[in-house]
């Protein structure tokens, strides 16, 4: 039996509505309020407050990947409270989802203990990893017995020389029941890159697809632990990692604590790799108040403000700046990138920038020191260094700087060895030389039927820059045209490494013209067509015109 | 009366040489597409639209293709230009958090430049300040597994100016992240558009209509907002429109982008599980209807617009919610 009735209330009627993030990472929350026609009427981090008329209302509150929505009944003054879901984190650190006592306790344990000594020496400062799975049933679901979490995973010096391959004596791992595996050893303070070899798929096994080779620097500050965590899967989940600094110099804070810190590092460190610069008002007043102890959280603070164009807050950010620069030293990337952007947002005058040799650690801001190579507030990159290598292999899926590997490390103590196949005199000179010399002749090479000779297709061909390069070339009418640092600038790349691949091309422009001679690739022969050569040539400065007659 | 100055790019390219193929996109671009043309939609001379799908061999569009019907547009003189929409459906990365490569057919690891640059088309489009309001809806990735190297436009602005230009740009993600496409579902469950432009398509079909009618810059950009987050998490994803604004002085309310057909209301039955006594509230909590039903019981179909309903079972007090969709067919909603 139904009845239809329409009472009809006064339009007038207003009501408080207040909404308010509560939970874990609720001061990274973002709020939506839709009224009762779907339209939206406010939308902000962590709080709403509105005066709105009667009627039916949805709340959304959205925590990066994570989502929740609540109906209100506004008939009457509204105060809710809505709770963040449950998220993950590689961090150990309190609120998530992922943080079990089954890691975290041993994690404690590890970083105040180094688990090896390695050859170059101990230091004043120290390296702590700790890779494990999200939870136990991860773990069941994914980790294939004999498999190591550091499988294909070595620690590089400075030079990227082998100085750890996380063997069984270097670490601690507990692969029965949770999966996890630590790493703690003191080391002299600089640069460290971590490599990873990659991963072919495994026919077999179809949820174990291939994993790109990667190379990280990791940097390793006077007097402070740097500490990575990352998550496992079907193998590494780089997205999940994130590096944090304890301090080393009181024995009782030695090492990892479970903490908000984290937790806050994890939230700024996530919309920062979304491109949101968000500082929440709570963090900037307990850096205000001295309390964080975690440096990478001013760190990333002082970014989020200069790359939001944030004001209101100078004289505080250049006290940040200068703190950080006496914490970690002026001259890491990361703190020259962070004074340079604070320079310029200040528009203070800087002192010679100096160079870059090294990559930064923060990617936003080693990015920041490429697009910014014609500006005199940054430091321009040092041609041939590692920090100009990796520029053309970087990737940009992670909010640190990682690159593909600039070929295979080195061993730490690698004996050299002489290849010689057809010079007999060039093998006795060899012995001459040094009699310990391994001398690898060869056996000579069996005969082989002879096939048309091909010539080989110039590795120069498949270089990005090199075919960007001609591109803009190509597209400009005159060499006038093409502004070098500019140019460089919008590729990302160095004015240095443009000229270098066009001096490349020119100089195996013969070889070039051989190989497109005999192929089939038009796409490839339109590219580098004998005019568009010529006009690399030009760049170059190696062009020669053609004479008369 | 046809919107004579209105003109439009509209790119979809499903098939790469050296990415995975899609099947969205071109899909999209001819649902937005047609939108362009009816009378009861963007109203465009089809003259005025330019519509540039991909094609396998040889592998297309190229930038001078897009460059080409730009100059096309440009050169008009026989009109007074009022607005521009660019649309493209594809592979795309992100470069920074307003720019995106918008990756053509050729786009490889190798030739990076094979991308539009979407910032530089936007600024050329405003800098040139022809078109008083600009339209950029990109449903595309802007992930930055590698580093893309966009093109801008060829073409440069004479007298850079566009202070007073009003240009929405949505993007189908924020920078950063991915964008999805799915089948539709339905009886024809082989048709697959992008969460993003289905939902464009529908908000300016008129799902996004406001109290007037009209779909506004607003309206569209907080339908498409939750439309597509809706659609995404149907597929267990995660997507959210990112949008970047210059409203030109003119508050996003009041670009009106169009007009729309009065609705008539989604046909809503509601079925009960227990016996009780129900009320339907409406939006603005006036009470629709009362029932006092037995278990199994079925009401309706009640015409309602869109909006949030909440139905009270007066026993128990008991409210359950529920959201009509400008675009939803008959629905059906289950009390307890």
């Amino acid at each position: 039996m139904a009845t239809q009735t329409l009472s009809v209330s006064a339009p007038t009627e207003r009501y408080t509505l207040s909404a308010y993030a509560s939970g874990p990472m609720a001061e990274f929350a973002r709020l939506t309020l839709y009224d009762g026609r779907m339209q939206v009427l406010a939308d902000s981090y962590v709080t709403i407050y509105c005066q709105a008329p009667k009627g039916l209302y949805k709340l959304t509150l959205k925590l990066n990947e994570a989502y929740t929505e609540q109906y209100i009944v506004l008939d009457q003054d509204r105060h809710e409270n809505i709770r963040t879901p449950e998220t993950a984190s590689a961090a150990l650190a309190t609120g998530f989802n992922t943080m079990h006592e089954y890691y975290s306790n041993d994690a404690e344990a590890i970083s105040r203990e180094p688990t090896t000594v390695l050859p170059v020496g101990q230091g004043n400062g120290a390296l702590f990893l700790f890779f494990r799975y999200p939870d136990e049933p991860t773990f069941g679901n994914f980790h294939i017995p004999g498999q190591r979490l550091t499988d294909h995973f070595k620690l590089l010096d400075a030079d990227r020389r082998i100085i750890c391959d996380f063997t069984e004596n270097d670490v601690r791992e507990e692969l029965v029941r949770w999966g996890w595996t630590g790493f703690h050893a003191s080391l002299r303070p600089g640069v460290y890159y971590l490599y990873y070899g990659g991963r072919k798929a495994e026919k077999l096994w179809k949820e174990k697809q291939g994993q790109h080779a990667r190379e990280m620097p990791i940097y390793v500050f006077e007097g402070w632990q740097t500490q990575g965590f990352m998550t496992f899967r079907n193998g590494p989940v780089f997205t999940s990692l994130i590096f944090s600094l304890a301090k080393l110099d009181h024995r009782e804070r030695l090492g990892l604590r479970i903490q908000d810190e984290l937790t806050l590092l994890e939230g700024v460190l996530r919309k920062f790799a979304n491109g949101i610069y968000y500082l929440p008002q709570g963090m900037l007043a307990n850096l205000a108040d001295g309390k964080f102890e975690n440096p990478f959280l001013g760190l990333v603070a002082a970014y989020s403000y200069f790359k939001s164009q944030g004001s209101g807050q100078e004289q505080f950010f250049q006290t940040v700046v200068r703190n950080l620069s006496q914490l970690l030293g002026a001259e890491t990337p990361d703190i020259t990138a962070l004074n340079a952007l604070a320079a310029e947002h200040f528009n203070t005058p800087v002192g010679i920038p100096g160079t870059l040799r090294i990559p930064a650690m923060f990617a936003p801001g080693f990015s920041l020191l490429l697009r910014q190579q014609s500006s005199s507030f940054y430091p321009s990159v040092l041609p041939g260094s590692i920090a100009e290598k990796c520029i053309a292999n970087l990737f940009h899926d992670l909010v640190w700087t990682s690159y593909k590997p600039l070929g295979k490390p080195k061993e730490l103590y690698e004996r050299e060895t002489v290849r010689i196949r057809r010079s007999d005199q060039l093998l006795e000179s060899a012995r001459n030389l040094d009699p310990d010399y391994e001398i690898r002749s060869g056996d000579p090479a069996p005969a082989k039927s002879v096939a048309p000779w091909k010539p080989r297709k110039p590795a120069i061909l498949n270089s990005w820059v090199a075919n960007s390069l001609v591109y803009a070339l190509q597209n400009n009418e005159g060499l006038q045209m093409v502004n070098l640092p500019q140019l460089a600038a919008q590729l990302q790349v160095t004015p240095n490494m443009l000229m270098d691949t066009a001096q490349k091309l020119s100089r195996e422009s013969g070889k070039i013209r051989a190989y497109l001679s005999v192929q089939q690739e038009s796409e490839l022969s339109q590219t580098f067509s004998g005019e568009n050569l010529d006009k690399v040539a030009q760049l170059a400065g190696t062009y020669l015109p053609p004479t008369a007659g | 009366m046809p919107n004579t100055g209105d003109f439009a790019i509209i790119i979809g390219v499903d098939e790469y040489l050296n990415l995975p193929a899609l099947q969205g996109p071109i899909n999209d671009a001819d649902e937005f597409h047609n939108w362009l043309l009816d009378t009861r939609g963007g109203d465009v001379p089809a003259g005025n639209c330019y519509l540039i799908p991909n094609t396998r061999d040889p592998a297309r569009p190229l930038q001078d293709d897009i460059d080409d019907a730009l100059v096309l547009i440009v050169a008009r003189q026989d009109v007074v230009f009022r607005r521009f929409y660019f649309f493209f459906a594809g592979h795309g990365m992100g470069v920074t958090w307003d720019m995106n490569g918008l990756c053509l057919p050729k786009w490889s690891p190798i030739q990076r430049n094979y991308a539009l640059s979407s910032k530089g088309y936007l600024n050329y489009l405003v800098e040139s300040s022809l078109f008083p309001e600009v339209y950029f809806f990109m449903d595309c990735c802007r992930s930055r597994e590698i580093n893309v190297v966009p093109s801008n436009t060829r073409l440069n602005a004479i007298r850079p100016r566009g202070g007073e230009v009003a240009s929405v740009v949505v993007y189908a993600t924020p920078f950063e992240n991915t964008a999805g496409e799915a089948p539709v579902g339905g009886a024809d469950n082989s048709l697959v558009r992008g969460f993003f432009s289905r939902s464009l398509v529908e908000a300016l079909g008129g799902a996004a209509a406001d109290y007037n009618n009209t779909v506004t810059a607003k309206s569209l950009i907080d339908y498409c907002r939750r439309r597509t987050e809706e659609l995404a998490r149907e597929n267990n994803r995660v997507q959210i429109i990112q949008t970047v604004i210059n409203d030109g002085g003119r508050p996003l309310e009041e670009l009106v982008i169009c007009g729309a057909q009065p609705k008539a209301g989604v046909p809503v039955t509601v079925s009960f599980a227990t016996a009780g006594d129900f009320r339907l509230l409406g939006p603005d909590l006036y009470q629709i209807a009362a029932w006092t039903v037995a278990a199994g019981a079925e009401e309706g179909p009640i015409p309602l617009l869109p909006g949030i309903y909440c139905i009270v079972n007066t026993q128990t007090n008991v409210k359950q919610f529920f959201v009509i969709d400008g675009n939803a067919n008959p629905f059906r909603f289950s009390a307890n």
